[in-house]
């Protein structure tokens, strides 16, 4: 099974190619940076939107849009997170 | 008839190196299929990365080419955006729907929902701008420019002082040259050295974008003026078209023989050219006749090229040679008539002068 | 000399009626047409609920006596209300150069490449049936289908399409351009916007809440409305039954995000505050506001923020009428338009139904029973995606 910090590095080339960061390589993405707002990538509503569908697709795992989603897409590091305590084995 | 509204800046992209001004049909792209695709490396730079991102081919077109008009005119300001698309954001509406089908509606992309909507280049223009003003696109296949242009010219009969930003945008995603072309669209085969020669059907795709900053003030930027528009639809037959054409030079006080230019819409397909090709013998025998479509190649907005096409003309004073369908010789263009149609449905008729 | 625009003549099809009568009846008897899906073939089907028109196209080409084969579902409820304003307006000659027809829509034929595009990924079939996509070929159909020989066009600006149509025949008219015009818009359920507005996160399971604090989201509808735009002019010559008058109009961009209203409401209350401008009147003149009213989170809280900026503590009698026909896209404008005008008419506050709280943030509360009152103007919200924010007010005469 891999380590966490394989899944933060798989899930940064998976947040580039869904989201078209064209000019963002992987090793650009700080893990612990805030992905939304003006102080990270500047990821908006509808990228967070494309990223349920993104933890749906590849790990199997359903995210409602709600007031938990702010605190599991925080980052890189908070979504790996998640994903690596309900990813069903 | 329309009094003082003016041509402040332009923008165009498409498949031939308009967006550069210091083209004005130098070196010439021939089509070698029947489909003429804009090349993105020619305005590679226009748009911001991580702005573009998430835009459509037919987004970026459509917000460089508005940006570069804006830039043109020098006005920073802007009192509405008016925008006409055929097909609208068609790429995104067919991958939305793909998907749809392929995963059988479950997981699908909500960015290519939202950039499926008709209204996106507008919206985004409006957005890049943080221009609140009045912001409307329309949608009606061949009078999607004009209507879009009818209704700036509107604004400004209503007040001189308003700038207006308008224009056209088509793409011809991969997706949906598939479809026309089983459709029975397109040409088969493109003879490019004598297009308008071969007589068989189907029309040559084309893609891009023309935007114009229009205000009812002259400034050091006007190309020229437009003198008046009116859309036809669905003329029974050349009589009708010839009627229609002869009260609109009536409208605009104008006889034939001011006419210094007539660009005429002739798609290469011989159904929906017959009407126009009727006139060319029979109406505008006299005139200098030029083309657009086979460099532009055909769309809902190919009209907008032709647009573009005059006010560069009158401006530069100048006619390349290569648009001349005859012979006749005219020194300076002053006064210059579109005549075209999309499909045999949609006619329209432009009229652009010198100011 | 800018002339008076006045609305001679309504037609309706939705999902509480097929007709203006059968609307107001619904409307009348709070009987919403809110409920399962049939029609439409969607795998969500027992998921999400709509305001489906329950006629299959079929039927509806009956309704319009016409051949259901030519023609997209888009393009037939389009026929069906175009026919019924123009009929109510008594329209004697379509063909008439200053005549104008002016139509909206979203899904346009998408309803119809929807279910062929599948066969044609197949090489089943050809690519034919794209002829009938773009949102042209409605508004060419209905034009056909009345004898309208020119000045023809179409608005695509998602949410605010009909308004628009509405706003830009007034125009015309205003301006001396045309002395007659039908417009308005139409819009059918499809699997493309069903799943769309999913993919949002925005439709309501249940039935929608309008301007409730626990609101899900919205239901989608279909249907379509027109009405008949006229000179005052071109009235007195004909000696014309008036309506209502077109008092005032705005359109105004948000510039926010391609999908969410901005937190202050920027672009709905410009579009209010031309409106009421363009009207020559004072906020404190309307008597009831047909919200836009979704249901959504954002439009609602934003619409409301709009709302208390522009009447601050007086915001007059509001609804949503949304909860009644779901959300119809580009045709809620002129659908709610003709709500508008009969509850005008009707000296009627049209309820907001499914409310019990207010939104904690707002603290305001629509009308939630019919109310009986002297109307005088009306204002109707329609607000699109891309930011496209359309108001329209409607006078009594």
């Amino acid at each position: 099974m891999e380590t966490l910090q394989q899944l933060e590095e798989k899930l940064k080339i998976q947040l580039i190619q869904q989201l078209n960061l064209a000019e963002i390589k992987p090793e650009n993405i700080v893990s612990d940076a805030p992905l939304f707002g003006d102080g990270g990538l500047g990821l908006d509503s509808i990228d967070a939107l494309e990223i349920i569908v993104l933890i749906e697709k590849n790990y199997g795992l359903k995210i409602v849009n709600s007031e938990k989603v702010k605190e599991i897409f925080y980052s890189v590091r908070t979504l790996a997170d998640h994903i690596y305590q309900n990813q069903k084995p | 008839m329309i009094h003082e509204v003016y041509i402040n800046g332009t923008g165009c992209i498409s498949a031939q190196e308009t967006f550069d001004r210091n083209w004005f049909f130098g070196k010439i792209r021939n089509p070698e299929k029947n489909f003429l695709p804009v090349n993105e490396d020619l305005f590679k730079n226009a748009i911001p990365a991580n702005v573009s991102r998430r835009m459509s081919k037919m987004v970026r077109m459509g917000v460089a080419s508005a940006m570069s008009a804006m830039k043109d005119s020098g006005i920073e300001k802007l009192n509405a955006i008016v925008a006409g698309t055929g097909n609208g954001c068609f790429e995104d509406s067919l991958k939305f729907l793909k998907s749809l089908v392929e995963n059988d509606e479950k997981l699908l992309s909500p960015a290519t929902f939202i950039q499926s909507t008709h209204n996106t280049v507008a919206a985004q223009i409006a957005l890049l701008l943080k221009c609140n003003e009045y912001n409307f696109t329309y949608v009606h296949r061949g009078f999607s420019f004009e209507s879009a242009l009818e209704d700036a010219v509107l604004q400004i009969e209503e007040n001189k002082n308003n700038n207006i930003l308008v224009g056209g945008i088509d793409e011809i995603p991969v997706a949906y040259l598939e479809l026309i072309e089983s459709a029975g669209w397109l040409k088969k085969e493109i003879n490019a050295e004598n297009y308008f020669s071969d007589i068989s059907d189907g029309m040559m795709a084309g893609e891009g974008s023309a935007f114009f900053l229009l205000s009812g003030i002259k400034s050091p930027s006007t190309y020229a003026q437009v003198r008046n528009i009116k859309t036809i639809y669905n003329p029974p037959d050349a009589a009708e078209l010839q009627l229609a054409v002869k009260k609109f030079l009536s409208d605009s006080q104008l006889s034939l023989s001011e006419i210094d230019g007539v660009i005429l819409g002739l798609s290469g397909d011989v159904q929906s050219d017959a009407k126009i090709k009727f006139l060319t013998g029979n109406f505008f025998e006299n005139n200098l006749q030029l083309s657009f479509k086979n460099f532009f190649g055909e769309s809902p907005i190919a009209v907008s090229f032709a647009f573009w096409m005059a006010a560069n003309m009158i401006r530069k004073k100048e006619i390349p040679r290569a648009l001349c369908l005859n012979d006749t010789v005219i020194k300076e263009p002053r006064t210059i008539l579109i005549c075209n149609q999309y499909r045999d449905k949609n006619y329209s008729l432009i009229l652009l002068s010198k100011c | 000399m800018p002339q008076k625009v006045f609305v001679t003549g309504m037609g309706i099809i939705s999902a509480i009626g097929n007709n203006t009568s059968q609307n107001l009846k619904s409307l009348l008897e709070t009987v919403p047409g809110i409920s399962d899906i049939e029609i439409l073939e969607t795998v969500h089907k027992k998921k999400f609920k709509a305001g489906e028109i329950k006629y299959s196209n079929r039927q509806l080409a009956e309704l319009a006596n016409c051949n259901a084969e030519n023609f997209t579902r888009t393009a037939l409820l389009g026929m069906i209300a175009a026919k019924e304003a123009a009929n109510h307006a008594k329209i004697k000659d379509f063909s008439d150069d200053k005549m104008g027809f002016i139509s909206s829509t979203t899904v346009a034929g998408m309803c119809l490449t929807e279910l062929k595009y599948p066969d044609f990924l197949h090489s089943k079939i050809n690519g034919s049936f794209i002829e009938l996509n773009d949102c042209g070929d409605s508004t060419e159909c209905i034009a056909d289908f009345l004898g309208i020989k020119n000045n023809i066009t179409t608005i695509s600006t998602a949410c605010s399409s009909s308004a628009n149509a509405i706003m830009h025949a007034s125009r015309l008219i205003r301006m001396g351009k045309l002395n007659r015009a039908i417009a308005g818009g139409t819009d059918v359920l499809s699997k493309f916007t069903l799943n769309g507005f999913h993919s949002l996160q925005i439709l309501d399971e249940n039935w929608c809440r309008p301007f409730d604090e626990n609101r899900k989201g919205l239901n989608l509808g279909e249907g379509a409305a027109y009405l008949v735009l006229e000179s005052e002019e071109e009235i007195n010559k004909n000696v014309k039954k008036v309506i209502c008058e077109i008092k005032g109009c705005g359109n105004a961009n948000d510039a926010y995000h391609q999908t969410a209203s901005s937190p202050e409401g920027t672009g709905a209350f410009l579009a209010m505050q031309a409106a009421i401008q363009t009207a020559g009147i004072k906020p404190e003149e309307i008597n009831y506001i047909n919200a836009h009213g979704t249901g959504t989170s954002n439009n609602d809280l934003t619409e409301g923020v709009a709302l208390k900026k522009i009447f601050g503590k007086n915001i007059p009698a509001f609804s949503s009428t949304k909860s009644y026909t779901g959300h119809t896209l580009a045709a809620a404008g002129a659908v709610e338009a003709v709500f508008s005008i009969l509850a005008l008419n009707n000296g009627m506050v049209i309820p907001n139904l499914n409310f019990s709280d207010p939104v904690s943030e707002l603290g305001i509360v629509p009308e939630k029973k019919i109310t009986r009152q002297d109307l005088k103007y009306v204002l109707s919200n329609s607000f699109g995606f891309g930011g496209n924010c359309s108001s329209l007010i409607f006078g009594k005469v």
